[in-house]
């Protein structure tokens, strides 16, 4: 925490542009089964992306990562310099905290364009929309359109009778299935043993997917999006400051057999 | 003398089940007469029956043989017609929606308020072992019914396509999904495009390719289904809303849309003892928002909510035919490509329509609520008190059919009837659906995030890393003095630092990227203005 408002702090530092946090805390659970008052396009066409990604305007390009409960977008904004071609879109339920995020892109897009070497700026290809994931996805992404979906450290929801609400569930895998291309990937980590092997579970289970093992991910190139998965989040970081556990599960969409 | 109106009407070749409150009826067509009826069960009979409810969801399968009904308590029942024998009882996961039959009767497909469907053998064989709940156990069923699919919203209706290879599912949240059946977890495609709960679907028996929706959206919506796209919409609303009969209450919502809003009644202090406690609460008060229902404030208003959709043929060609929840009138179009508002014809039977079924692919029988007393005037006034009325569209207009089953329309319109308490027939809750399936997402908002306009406004920048519009929401709402916390007057210089940047940037002259950047500044200016100018 210290460490963080000392950055904050130092206006000479580029980044004090950046939103704080603390204007931005929210209790970390939401309902997903209530009606929020959400806004959500009627159907994927009916998305202007070139209002999330301005530079890409006119290419056609839509979302090809989505990050499902982003969070604070600790992944979103490690993962924007590293794959600059390749949109993301991260959704989170919390309205404070998808406005943190939109927020943060704002500004970091602003701070890195003043930089005259940089070239093309980064963060052009990563936003953020406030959305129940839940029950929303097919709003967004149409058939086939994603690469890649994140569930990192997602809500537990201890109590057996809340495991409902998990974002892994047998039927929310078929509208995974749905969004991702045949040889996409979902990427789950948590910190919690039990949600681990619920997560493995089901997805092994899940026809559509087969469990794909961190060497041949690496091997395949992905090892700066592992690495991301492992370490850019809030999440992941306040584990690691715990000397916690994480576990990684990942799956790859496969066709129908 | 009240009755129970006829909530269900199955008209088979030789026999009709009429479902009227908890009770079912077994009539001969021809003559009229009833064949078997639960009303003259032994007491003993009576009481199981009773029990249940009134019945809810019903079908019979295609060669009418065996009906399926659920009533108030989670307890799926197989019938068959002849004698009205209880084959068996089963108990059913979550209250369900509808229930229907394969083609070969093999199968019972029951859809659930949860949103889940399953899929039930024919034959009840119960568990031997209750199936045991572990950590990983997920849509466990009581009676060892199969997941075919599921969605996170409540299911409305579902059907299996004719060839019975995929089954398509409709839900509160505006989505049509189909899917592959049996193997559910294979999503073809989504028909994306309602703007409001769907809660009617129907495949017209002339062109399995199609399929058309219909629910709280003012159109009929005509889908390539296989491809999830529009051919054509047909304007309702206009219509239908002369003959909106039954109005409701709004249901009002609180400020416990589970986002708490800052030092709002939901604030705990920090710390992991009280945690699980306040997240059950939470819980609760998100989901206890569906048994509020308005109190006084709010006045009674017409809302569109489509019942069942349906094909007849006629002397004048293919027609598609629907009712609406509460409506007095049965609407009927020809099934063409160009078909416009213009060509719906109605129906008026002065009294709603509770529902209807078609016979014989060319004969509609409408069942009325008898009971219902006009409270307003400017409607029509109903000429006799049947509650049972046959139709059929002769020269493309819906006419009353007096030519076919005579005998059997005036026994159910009299005879029939079923003496009734007039708590009964309130406990049936007709109109439910008027006040279960709208949202009122934007009323007493508490973060701003749906400022009054449509949820599904698409030409707005859903969430677009433009800054936040929480700030202008609250301006918006026109409390003179608007006091702003910490966290809102640090948020606004940050966006304030922002914005000077992006001037900056443009003072410069790079102004081919400004160009992108334009509509952000002016979105931020005017609300920075209008935040500072309150």
């Amino acid at each position: 925490m210290a460490k963080r408002k000392r950055a904050a702090g130092n206006s000479q530092d580029p980044s004090s542009i950046l939103p704080q946090k603390k204007h931005y805390r929210q209790r970390a659970h939401a309902n997903p089964f209530s009606d929020h008052a959400l806004q959500y396009p009627s159907a994927p066409n009916a998305v202007d992306w070139s209002v999330h990604y301005p530079t890409f305007a006119g290419t056609g390009s839509a979302p090809e990562f989505a990050d499902i409960g982003c969070g604070f977008g600790g992944l979103l904004i490690t993962l924007a310099p590293l794959f600059p071609d390749t949109l993301m879109l991260g959704m989170e339920i919390r309205v404070q905290v998808s406005q943190y995020v939109q927020d943060r892109i704002a500004a970091l897009r602003v701070t890195s364009l003043s930089d005259p070497v940089s070239g093309p700026s980064p963060y052009q290809n990563v936003s953020v929309v406030r959305a129940n994931s839940m029950k929303f996805l097919p709003n967004y992404f149409s058939k086939a359109s994603l690469s890649a979906l994140f569930f990192l450290f997602p809500d537990p929801h201890f109590k057996s009778r809340k495991h409902k609400a998990r974002i892994i569930s047998p039927t929310l895998l078929a509208e995974y299935a749905y969004v991702l291309r045949v040889g996409g990937i979902v990427y789950t980590i948590t910190d919690v043993k039990d949600l681990h092997e619920w997560m493995r579970t089901h997805l092994e289970a899940f026809p559509l997917f087969e469990p794909v093992d961190e060497q041949t991910l690496r091997a395949e190139g992905k090892g700066p999006i592992i690495d991301a998965v492992y370490t850019s989040t809030e999440e992941g970081k306040k584990v690691e400051r715990n000397g916690g556990e994480k576990w990684l599960a990942c799956f790859r969409r496969i066709a129908v057999q | 003398m009240p009755h129970y109106p006829h909530s269900y009407l199955f008209v088979g070749p030789t026999q009709t089940v009429d479902i009227a409150g908890p009770h079912i009826q077994v009539l001969e067509n021809a003559s009229g007469a009833v064949l078997t009826s639960t009303t003259a069960f032994s007491d003993e009979q009576k009481t199981d029956l009773l029990k249940s409810g009134p019945v809810r969801c019903a079908a019979v399968d295609r060669e009418f043989r065996y009906l399926i009904t659920s009533g108030e308590d989670k307890i799926l029942k197989v019938w068959q017609l002849d004698g009205l024998k209880l084959l068996s009882e089963r108990e059913l996961p979550k209250k369900p929606t509808l229930v229907g039959f394969t083609a070969d009767a093999q199968t019972i497909l029951v859809s659930d308020k949860f949103g889940d469907v399953f899929s039930y053998p024919f034959t009840y064989v119960p568990l031997t072992v209750k199936q045991q709940k572990d950590a990983l156990s997920s849509h466990e069923n009581p009676s060892g019914g199969q997941l075919i699919l599921g969605h996170a919203s409540p299911l409305n209706a579902f059907l299996l396509t004719p060839d019975e290879k995929y089954i398509i599912t409709a839900d509160r949240d505006e989505h049509v999904r189909v899917s592959w059946y049996p193997k559910g977890y294979n999503i073809e495609m989504y028909c994306m495009g309602h703007l409001k709960f769907v809660s009617a679907i129907h495949i017209p028996t002339f062109d399995s390719s199609t399929l058309i929706s219909g629910g709280g959206d003012p159109v009929l919506k005509i889908w390539d289904w296989m491809t999830g796209t529009v051919k054509h919409e047909i304007e309702v609303l206009e219509t239908a809303v002369p003959f909106i009969a039954v109005r409701t209450l709004k249901r009002k919502r609180g400020s416990d849309d589970g986002e708490a809003p800052e030092g709002g009644k939901f604030r705990r202090k920090k710390g992991s003892g009280k945690k699980q406690e306040a997240d059950k609460e939470l819980m609760e008060a998100g989901e206890d928002e569906n048994v509020n229902e308005a109190s006084g404030e709010t006045k009674p208003e017409k809302v569109l909510v489509i019942r069942r959709i349906q094909s007849v043929n006629s002397d004048s060609g293919p027609h598609i035919v629907f009712s609406a929840v509460g409506t007095t009138a049965i609407f009927a179009f020809p099934f063409k490509a160009d078909v416009t508002a213009d060509d719906i014809k109605s129906f008026d039977f002065a009294r709603p329509v509770l529902d209807f079924s078609v016979v014989d692919g060319k004969t509609i029988v409408a069942s009325l609520d008898g009971e219902w007393v006009s409270e307003e005037g400017g409607m029509a006034e109903a000429k006799d008190n049947n509650t049972v009325k046959f139709l059929k569209i002769s020269g493309d207009q819906l006419v009353e059919s007096t030519d076919s089953l005579t005998t059997l329309v005036l026994s159910l319109n009299s005879s029939l009837l079923i003496p009734a308490t007039a708590e009964d027939v309130k406990k049936l809750d007709l109109y439910s659906e008027l006040i279960s399936m709208p949202k009122y997402g934007s009323d007493g908002d508490v973060e701003g995030e749906g400022d009054g306009l449509p949820p599904s406004n698409t030409a707005l920048p859903i969430g677009a890393p433009e800054l936040s519009s929480s700030e202008t929401a609250k301006g918006r709402k026109g409390k003179g003095k608007i006091e702003l916390s910490k966290k809102e007057l640090g948020r606004i210089k940050t966006k304030q630092a922002v914005l000077a940047k992006t001037q900056e940037m443009e003072v410069d002259g790079e102004t081919k990227k400004e160009e992108d950047e334009e509509p952000e500044t002016k979105r931020a200016r005017s609300e920075v203005d209008g935040m500072t100018g309150a």
